[in-house]
């Protein structure tokens, strides 16, 4: 027990207090020059929100998790294969880079309506809405990771007439793990994101809604504190996905880093 | 009577400005096959009028003639950016000759283990993700030696090298800069190498860490032999280690002179506080400076 608070407390600990710190500042700004509620509710109305609408919250956060961890996984897989293809040479990379750059700078908004088109509304289009998000930065982590393997080691699988498929399958592959790991983790946030976003165009139906249908729903109700609920609720889902890849790529990592020391 | 195996040269033409290798061209061969006739049969590694430039630059290394024997120690010696480890590589076929010739021969041995080089880096160039023994058995595996043989060649490189059994399924990141480079050496020479090109490999250790190391290469090398061919910028340990030392001018850079180095082997520590030693360490120093001068 104690070993484990030793290990968890650090690391826990510092964010904890700071959530307080802000709890109270929010609190005693609102309080003190009586901010009107659907401008800015008090915490402790945030709260209750939360314990009355928990149902809601929940299956809303439930659908939009299943969307964000589906198009995140998508966007691992495509990003890693993508990468596979841009690593094979430079002119493959210097042709295709520009295209893949049109992911990360397409305004979501104009090609939303292509989406829904060709998926129709609901989830296969909130997913892909998330992976057109996400993709990038595994793609451009990975390309990194099979392309920036140092000449030495290079030159030792040279010198030892490794072919082609050794180098990619003993040296660049390996590699490119760490980077992976990096470009999993700043996609993972994305992918929440691009969930939310993907039910703003292609939401749910009403008995079946994400964290995006209730942000526009309480939104434009003027229910600012279920707002805050459900931003709170999308940035917590943001933060487990965010720990959770962060610990599978910790478990990977471990012959990299850290765990054989500790050992 | 040395026979020998394979050769392998390039040559290059100053007017065309490319190098090709022996076995793909057939007039390459005739050539190989004639200059194996004509040179000393124990002459392993043959450079003449050697150069070579990075695209537009000046010349890295130019007019350089080089002569090393087989089973012999040489070390070249050469201040920071003179074109050694350029040199170096270029015998690994790791980089082509803009001109010149340069023809490296292998002896034929019984033993169909052995490799015909192995290099060792400045850096350890370890795979992280890889222990100890599985660094060391990479040239097998890329070579596609049977499991039996790599654990064996394994083994007798990891004892070869001083390293203990448990120090085998550790990770690089587990080990100190010391054994690191050991490891590296004990990869270098799994194959057993007829040739071992060695890149200043001791060149981040202390002082007293690189005396040791000197001290194990020359016991190895003496109990298996083979060429080697050892860079280094540090003048006491190129006198320690080899026969011959050649001190590399640089812009562009070739070999100035080629000192003989008239201690026997073996080598032990005490050497190094014989003044003969300190008046070779003074001579080959001066040459050096010369060089840069």
């Amino acid at each position: 027990m104690k070993h484990w608070f030793q290990q968890i407390g650090p690391i826990m600990i510092p964010p904890v207090i700071f959530f307080a710190v802000v709890l109270l500042a929010w609190h005693l700004v609102v309080d003190i020059n009586e901010i009107e509620s659907f401008l800015v509710p008090l915490p402790g109305e945030v709260w209750q929100v939360v314990q009355e609408k928990s149902v809601e919250l929940s299956r809303a956060t439930w659908n939009t998790a299943l969307a964000a961890v589906s198009g995140f996984m998508l966007s691992v897989v495509i990003g890693t294969f993508t990468a596979f293809v841009f690593s094979q040479s430079i002119l493959v990379r210097r042709s295709l880079y520009p295209y893949a750059i049109f992911l990360q700078t397409v305004p979501i908004v104009a090609i939303a309506p292509l989406v829904i088109n060709w998926f129709g509304n609901g989830f296969q289009s909130i997913v892909v809405v998330t992976v057109v998000i996400s993709l990038f930065p595994v793609i451009t982590s990975v390309t990194v990771g099979l392309t920036s393997v140092d000449r030495g080691l290079r030159d030792l699988f040279e010198m030892n007439r490794a072919s082609r498929w050794q180098t990619l399958l003993k040296l660049r592959m390996p590699h490119a793990v760490p980077y992976l790991v990096t470009g999993a983790r700043t996609s993972s946030g994305l992918a929440v994101v691009g969930a939310i976003v993907g039910e703003f165009f292609a939401g749910y139906a009403s008995d079946h809604y994400g964290l995006g249908y209730l942000v526009l729903q309480s939104s434009g109700q003027l229910r600012t504190d279920l707002l805050f609920a459900t931003i709170i609720s999308s940035a917590l889902l943001g933060v487990m996905m965010f720990a959770l890849v962060t610990w599978v790529g910790y478990q990977l990592l471990a012959r990299w880093t850290y765990a054989q020391e500790q050992a | 009577m040395q026979k020998f195996l394979r050769a392998s040269i390039i040559e290059v033409h100053p007017e065309v400005g490319i190098g090709y290798p022996a076995d793909s061209i057939s007039r390459t061969l005739l050539e190989t096959m004639a200059l194996m006739a004509t040179s000393a049969t124990d002459v392993m590694i043959h450079a003449q009028d050697l150069g070579i430039a990075f695209e537009d630059n000046a010349p890295v290394l130019q007019q350089l003639n080089l002569e090393v024997q087989t089973n012999e120690f040489v070390a070249l010696l050469g201040s920071s950016g003179c074109g050694k480890s350029t040199l170096l590589r270029m015998i690994a076929g790791l980089a082509t000759p803009t001109e010149g010739t340069l023809t490296v021969q292998y002896p034929e041995d019984e033993s169909a283990q052995q490799s015909e080089q192995g290099f060792v880096f400045q850096d350890p160039t370890l795979l992280p993700w890889r222990t100890v023994e599985d660094n060391i058995r990479l040239p097998l595996e890329l070579r596609g030696a049977s499991r039996e043989d790599q654990r064996e060649a394994v083994q007798r490189s990891l004892e070869l090298i001083g390293l203990a059994a448990t120090d085998g399924t550790k990770y690089p990141r587990m080990l100190s800069g010391g054994m690191r480079m050991r490891v590296s050496l004990a990869r270098a020479l799994v194959m057993q190498p007829r040739l071992l090109l060695l890149d200043e490999p001791f060149a981040a250790l202390d002082d007293i860490m690189r005396q040791q190391l000197n001290e194990d290469l020359l016991q190895i090398w003496q109990q298996h032999p083979c060429t080697a061919l050892f860079v280094t910028h540090n003048v006491a340990e190129a006198v320690f280690l080899s026969q011959r030392v050649m001190v590399m001018s640089h812009h562009p850079g070739t070999i100035v002179e080629t000192i003989e180095i008239p201690f026997s082997y073996p080598r032990s520590p005490e050497l190094r506080s014989d003044p003969e030693f300190a008046r070779m360490v003074g001579e080959v120093a001066t040459c050096l400076r010369n060089t840069v001068s």
